[in-house]
């Protein structure tokens, strides 16, 4: 291992460790150290006997931007405070800075220094846009805003560094190449893992918001149509697609079958301002854009657009939808526990409640079950069980995120201890090893 | 190591991260948090999966033997911790893989 290896590898694991331990201290004093760290991989990254990628060098000079703007701010208005300082943050810039005068260092790698290093940058955004929402949540929850007109700018400025990071270390696999024999699968499940993701996340936050109540129910409702989509077993799904191009279209074809769940799915929990003629015209779009795939193979054009449809026609009914059970969820959330942390986020949700159901011209809300009965839908029968379980599905995690809003308000004891488990090497774990197919050179 | 055994290294840490996140998947209780961090794991091994290539047999990686979702999620970050230098550079998108466990190890502690 060489010496630009190890520190690199150092400067990871540091950055690692502070995000499994971060609290909202860590966090703001990682904000006040993040530009010594993006400084000092920018000085590894010019340092490079090679000319870097145009990729890493254009990202590294947006976040290098953006780093230095926090920094005058930080100087300017004093938040976060001058003594402020992330002990792990500051010993990966300084491990990152040695790196960078190693003269060991091999004159070609190809590049692989840089993206390391840009992976240690990731980590180090990510730590503090999650822990900085934690932060801002928190804050809210408990009005404490002193800090709030610094910290939320600050947050967002991490955050776009984050996301330039992300495009650069975590690309798409098929970016720069025609296809792909994993597209499909991998980007619808994708489209429905970041809403997870997110909500899952907004979640570990102390205090979640009536807001947060609203997001969590969107992305549970989300994987309730992922179950739909076969993406719930990533082993199942692998097999089924995995080399075999016949096995591939049967999946795909299997999943098309259902689209038509996830279009009755749709079309039980939009709004009734789309109606029925928005699910329809959502299951048509998608319906063309599978068909598309399973004829003429995976094309990310095709995808995408699919990926979209998803997002846009779908997403976008169930979001009314939730909005509005939402809302009433949070005035009962607020009526139950009396947390004045809900007041501001329930009157929003409120007035957004009145705002849809006066642009709608039909109020009520579709029941599924009376769907069922009045079969103002042709439903054909196969689909109905489906749908009664998606349907209980959706109100039974529904039903704990609110039992979750409701204990997260609740005054209870201090954090608890971490369950003691005992600690065993991930060897250990795995059992007798079998060996790994190794990956063909040519992929 | 040249970087084909440092590609051969990675994708077998990977592989195991992701059986072991799997069955740190596996349904096994009602309450909120067996849902949250068997839902949080389903994803990680998700993506853990997308990074393999696909003439990687996963199911040939044993079973892990363990069933606490906490062991096995730790486990796995663990496992992760053990990536050959440059890792980030070969696999695109494990940078994402590994502050997802991170997080996932994080929430263990409200378990």
């Amino acid at each position: 291992m060489s010496n630009t290896d190890r520190l690199l590898r150092d400067a990871d694991h540091l950055i690692r460790r502070a995000a499994i331990d971060r609290d909202a201290r860590s966090t703001v004093a990682a904000v006040a150290t993040w530009p010594e760290l993006v400084e000092a991989v920018q000085t590894l990254v010019s340092s490079q006997p090679t000319d870097p990628e145009p990729t890493v060098k254009s990202t590294m000079a947006m976040v290098g931007a953006i780093a230095s703007s926090m920094h005058r701010d930080q100087l300017t208005h004093g938040w976060p405070t001058s003594g402020a300082t992330n002990e792990a943050f500051l010993g990966a810039a300084e491990r990152i800075n040695e790196a960078a005068t190693d003269t060991s260092r091999p004159r070609d790698d190809s590049g692989v220094t840089a993206r390391q290093a840009l992976g240690v940058l990731y980590h180090g955004a990510h730590l503090i846009r999650t822990g900085m929402e934690e932060y801002i949540s928190h804050q809210f929850a408990h009005q404490q805003g002193r800090d709030l007109h610094r910290a939320v700018p600050m947050m967002d400025r991490v955050h776009r560094s984050e996301q330039l990071l992300d495009v650069a270390v975590n690309p798409w696999p098929w970016a720069g190449s025609s296809t792909t024999d994993r597209g499909p699968t991998q980007h619808l499940a994708d489209t429905l893992a970041q809403w997870d993701i997110a909500a899952h996340r907004a979640l570990v936050a102390p205090s979640a918001t009536a807001i947060q109540i609203v997001a969590t129910g969107e992305a549970l409702t989300t994987r309730a149509t992922g179950v739909l989509l076969n993406a719930a077993d990533p082993l199942e799904t692998r097999r089924a697609t995995t080399g075999d191009p016949t096995r591939f279209r049967e999946a795909i074809t299997a999943a098309a079958d259902r689209w038509q769940d996830l279009a009755v799915t749709a079309h039980k929990s939009g709004s009734a301002t789309a109606g029925d003629r928005g699910a329809l015209d959502a299951f048509t779009s998608m319906r063309q854009s599978l068909g598309q795939i399973v004829r003429d193979g995976p094309n990310p054009a095709a995808v995408e657009h699919l990926a979209q449809t998803i997002d846009l026609n779908v997403a976008s009914q169930l979001s009314h939808q939730l909005l509005i059970a939402g809302a009433d969820l949070a005035k009962a959330a607020e009526a139950t526990v009396g947390n004045p942390g809900l007041h501001g986020s329930t009157a929003a949700l409120m007035r957004q409640q009145r705002e849809i159901q006066e642009e709608s011209e039909e109020v009520s809300l579709i029941n599924p079950d009376q769907r069922l009965r009045d079969k103002t839908m042709p439903i054909p029968p196969k689909m109905r069980g489906p749908l009664r379980h998606a349907s209980a599905d959706v109100v039974a995690a529904t039903e704990r995120v609110a039992t979750l809003a409701l204990v997260a308000h609740q005054p209870g004891p201090s954090p608890a201890e971490p369950r003691k488990t005992p600690s065993r090497r991930p060897e250990q774990l795995l059992g007798p090893s079998r060996p790994i197919r190794p990956p063909c050179p040519d992929r | 190591m040249n970087p084909s055994t440092k590609n051969e290294e990675a994708v077998e840490i990977i592989a195991g991260a992701a059986r072991l996140l799997h069955q740190a998947a596996l349904p096994r209780g009602h309450e909120f948090i067996d849902i949250y961090l068997a839902s949080g794991a389903a994803l990680a091994s998700q993506h853990a999966l997308w990074l393999l290539p696909q003439n990687v047999d996963v199911e040939a990686v044993p079973t892990p033997v363990a069933t606490d979702p906490i062991e096995l999620i730790r486990a796995a970050e663990t496992l992760l911790g053990q990536l050959p230098d440059g890792a980030y550079a070969l696999v695109p998108g494990l940078a994402g893989l590994v502050a997802d466990v991170c997080a996932l190890v994080r929430d263990c502690r409200a378990a």
